[in-house]
């Protein structure tokens, strides 16, 4: 894994990128990831500030995944992220109805989520019946940048059972930013980024929901602990980890005295 | 953000820009910066990426570098305040921008052949020569790897020679690499801090 920072309209020194993969017979495979635009033939546009980042794997194919790495920016709608959103409406009948979702500071602003989309709603009676400013926790199953609006589901689509997704109720909302968002959501140990809520987890017990819109969803024993949790998470975005471990425990701590 | 349906383009985005005034409501003189500043933003924005959404740039003057008869040093200060905060939201862009302002004044002599150049000014250099001001040019180009690629803008009011406005470009053009540089620096401080958390 190489790092760079470059803008936007850099050229990308493609030959460093390829060596990586040079050693195998088969052609080199480079794929695309966010931040990079693709001008036919063979013209690499970089169109986002960040560190430029490639990754190199093995499985299933030799290939080499060149990406714009940026901590912020706005949410662009991508299938199979995890968001959060708030319901704003309802249309269709009884038979066949629709919430509509928002999902702020996303660049399509309004998913779509089918009351049928829910797990155990092969009945109607069996269906959740969510009032507006529900917030819910669901999945984008469709999107393209072309058709607008995001299509969301609220069941794991592995086991098709409930998973977690759903209406949360009781709890907080929070904004971060979407690269934190990203980093909370990594598996423990490889980003680095989910550290935060371990060490949290060690102090007080909570619950925690992460959209990668950019929004964190947080319940715990009491208001005061919640908003606590949320200003810890906040906080120590950049921090290094010594700096973040003692700042979450002080943040606890005055949460639990006062 | 989502796009009034009487605005919807079904290929690319549209693109908004709102200027507002430090002080008193809006007038011509912001349209004027609107036009000029999509102008320059428009063709660096990679719109067809986000196709039937729109784009909104809401540019708040604090405070107006221009004395009464200007626009130049809003300008130009609108047209960089404008591109990094595309940079900051991710907005997916071709290239980079800058511009600057270039002002030619008489120092006591009348000869306008012979007059001084003044670069970027601070709106208290500018009130010093104010009555001697003989022509301002607001110059903006585009930046590709840090290599001046094509002129955005070129808005220029007074009296001048032809010679003056090639020389504006020349000096424009010097100018506009430096602010790319500083540019990618500020760019290059803010993505180090942002990943600090990755060290230890």
């Amino acid at each position: 894994m190489s790092s760079e920072v470059i803008l936007p309209g850099d050229p990308i020194p493609l030959d460093s990128l390829i060596d990586n993969a040079e050693d195998s017979d088969s052609a080199p495979v480079i794929q695309l990831g966010p931040g990079i635009l693709h001008i036919p033939p063979e013209t690499l546009l970089p169109v986002r500030a960040g560190t430029l980042t490639n990754l190199t794997r093995s499985k299933p194919q030799k290939s080499t995944t060149v990406y714009v790495d940026t901590a912020g920016g706005r949410y662009v709608p991508a299938v199979h992220d995890t968001i959060l959103g708030t319901v704003i409406g309802r249309f269709g009948d009884q038979e066949k109805s629709f919430y509509r979702v928002s999902i702020p500071d996303s660049a399509a602003p309004i998913g779509i989520l089918s009351s049928a989309a829910f797990a155990n709603a092969a009945s109607r009676h069996t269906r959740p019946n969510l009032s507006t400013g529900a917030t819910v926790y669901a999945r984008i199953s469709a999107f393209s940048l072309a058709l607008g609006e995001p299509e969301l589901e609220c069941f794991d689509e592995k086991t098709g059972k409930e998973g977690g997704f759903g209406e949360l109720k009781g709890g907080m909302l929070a904004d971060v930013s979407t690269g934190l968002a990203r980093r909370l959501l990594a598996p423990s140990g490889v980003y680095g980024g989910s550290t935060v809520v371990e060490v949290l987890g060690q102090l007080v017990p909570f619950e925690i929901a992460v959209g990668r819109n950019g929004r964190i969803w947080i319940d715990s024993e009491s208001c005061r602990m919640t908003v606590a949790i949320i200003k810890a998470i906040q906080e120590t975005e950049e921090f290094s980890k010594e700096q973040m471990e003692e700042r979450v425990q002080k943040i606890i701590k005055d949460a639990r005295q006062k | 953000m989502e796009v009034n349906k009487r605005d919807e383009l079904p290929d690319v985005a549209t693109l908004e820009i709102v200027v507002r005034p430090d002080v008193g409501v809006t007038s011509t003189r912001e349209q004027f910066l609107q036009d000029r500043i999509m102008r320059v933003i428009a063709p660096v924005i990679a719109l067809e990426l986000h196709p039937r959404t729109l784009i909104q740039i809401v540019v708040q003057i604090v405070q107006s570098g221009d004395t009464k008869i200007l626009n130049t040093i809003t300008l130009s200060a609108s047209i960089n305040a404008t591109y990094m905060a595309l940079l900051d939201a991710g907005v997916p862009l071709r290239s980079t921008v800058s511009a600057t302002s270039i002002i030619y004044y008489t120092a006591g002599t009348s000869d306008s052949s012979k007059a001084k150049v003044l670069i970027d000014p601070t709106r208290a250099e500018l009130e010093k020569i104010e009555k001697d001001i003989v022509s301002v040019h607001t110059i903006a180009y585009e930046l590709k790897g840090g290599k001046i690629e094509r002129l955005l803008l070129s808005e220029s009011v007074g009296s001048f020679t032809e010679d003056q406005v090639l020389e504006c470009y020349d000096t424009a053009a010097n100018i506009c690499d430096e602010t790319n540089r500083t540019m990618r620096e500020a760019v290059t401080l803010g993505v180090q801090q942002k990943s600090r958390w990755r060290e230890a």
